[in-house]
């Protein structure tokens, strides 16, 4: 399995994984879109008040604890 | 760990201020209901619009995040029948107000209503606050906005708008801030005039950036036992600590953090129109299309997920998975929503300014 199918595969399983008992399938472009999300576990940086877009409040980017 | 994925509605166009800077008044923003003289979208739209959120963000395995925003906010009138549903499906909202408007009844009623957490402007001392926002009780009411949140449990973000006139009010806001019981303050950068670009004389350029937020660290080391001094705006990276996420992102080219324009939501306007970001006048359809159709299938939110494209106009930077600038003031500045954020300072950093990010809670 290449690299990529490998990366859809796992972030499919992870999400299916995290809420949806019953499977759901995500269809090419959503996968598309979520393997462009990196998929490791991340801490979450509390970016409530991140302000990166400027128009106010967090863009809910996710943000890493310094390791 | 579980991603956010918000809209952030401009429930209105109606303010009772007139804000200098603010994107209503500018060229470009012909696409807000307040210039086509068309209706704001119904509450049964907004429930629509907040339903196709939370099925998305299910979806998705991610948490939805609805952040309301105006005009102000407050002047909406069936903004609390708004605040009900999302309480009922229990959605994590923001209020992004001017403050002016909030007594203490309604903060009181805010945090009946769910919210735990809300961001109030202020632009500088009470002098040129007041001028800013056009309005001689701008200042003081906000302030009072403050105190009525906090002392109603509410969590109170107070965001400045930085501009060439103001940097230097920075720690009167973050004085002011404290007294009035507020938990977090931060600056924001301002996006110029797309008429003047860089030649807006409210714009700071890379050096007046990496000064400010120099002298950020400076603010937050002294203020942080009774503040958080936010240092979380996407440019920040650059004086920050390299990490393994950060270098995990890098090796396999995947979007880590940064600008959410193309990733993270969508900013919708009063009349359902959709842009990329508030800040990114780009209308890309409308909301009734269908935030995940939207999210996936248009051209321009694909072409802010295209890090290849991105760096080619980037001189290859490598910060590219976990910043990008901010795309609204590249857009703003030259026309190309692509092109390189010309507040970049990276050129700036010597290796003294390279420290781990601070985070307080």
């Amino acid at each position: 399995m290449n690299n990529l199918a490998s990366l859809v595969e796992s972030i499919d399983g992870l999400f299916i994984k995290r809420s949806h008992p019953d499977r759901v399938v995500l269809s090419y472009q959503e996968k598309k879109l979520l393997e462009q999300y990196i998929s490791t576990e991340i801490n979450c940086y509390d970016c409530d008040s991140c302000n990166s877009c400027g128009s106010g409040d967090c863009n809910s980017c996710c943000e890493v604890v310094d390791d | 760990m579980v991603r956010k994925i918000f809209i952030q509605w401009d429930s209105t166009n109606d303010c009772n201020l007139r804000c200098s800077h603010c994107y209503h008044n500018r060229e470009g923003e012909e696409h807000s209901s307040h210039k086509q003289g068309l209706n704001a979208m119904s509450l049964e739209d907004v429930i629509l619009m907040i339903n196709d959120l939370n099925e998305t963000a299910k979806r998705w395995s991610m948490k939805p995040r609805f952040q309301i925003s105006g005009g102000e906010p407050l002047m909406r009138k069936d903004l609390y029948s708004i605040l009900e549903y999302t309480k009922n499906l229990k959605m994590e909202v923001r209020i992004l107000t001017n403050g002016t408007l909030i007594t203490e009844e309604k903060a009181r009623d805010f945090y009946e209503l769910g919210i735990r957490r809300l961001q109030i402007s202020l632009d500088g001392n009470k002098k040129r606050h007041n001028l800013i926002r056009g309005q001689p009780f701008a200042y003081d009411l906000a302030i009072q906005g403050i105190k009525n949140c906090a002392i109603n449990n509410i969590e109170v973000t107070v965001s400045m708008t930085a501009l060439k006139s103001n940097i230097q009010d920075f720690e009167d806001v973050i004085i002011n801030s404290i007294k009035a019981g507020a938990k977090y303050v931060g600056t924001k950068s301002y996006v110029p005039n797309p008429l003047l670009g860089v030649n807006d004389p409210e714009f700071l350029d890379c050096e007046d950036l990496y000064l400010l937020y120099k002298k950020t660290r400076d603010l937050e080391q002294k203020y942080s036992k009774k503040i958080n001094v936010l240092q979380t705006e996407v440019l920040w990276h650059l004086m920050q600590w390299d990490t393994k996420i950060k270098k995990e992102a890098r090796e396999k080219d995947l979007f880590l953090s940064g600008c959410g324009a193309g990733f993270s939501g969508l900013s919708v306007l009063s009349d359902g129109t959709v842009y990329p970001c508030r800040r990114l006048p780009l209308p890309i359809g409308n909301i009734k299309e269908g935030f995940a159709n939207l999210m996936l299938n248009n051209p321009i939110l694909k072409d802010l997920r295209d890090f290849e494209k991105m760096r080619a106009k980037m001189d290859n930077c490598q910060h590219i998975p976990y910043c990008r600038g901010c795309r609204a003031i590249a857009y703003a500045t030259t026309g190309d929503y692509m092109a390189k954020d010309p507040m970049c300072y990276k050129e700036l950093v010597t290796p003294k300014d390279i420290q781990p990010r601070v985070i307080r809670r």
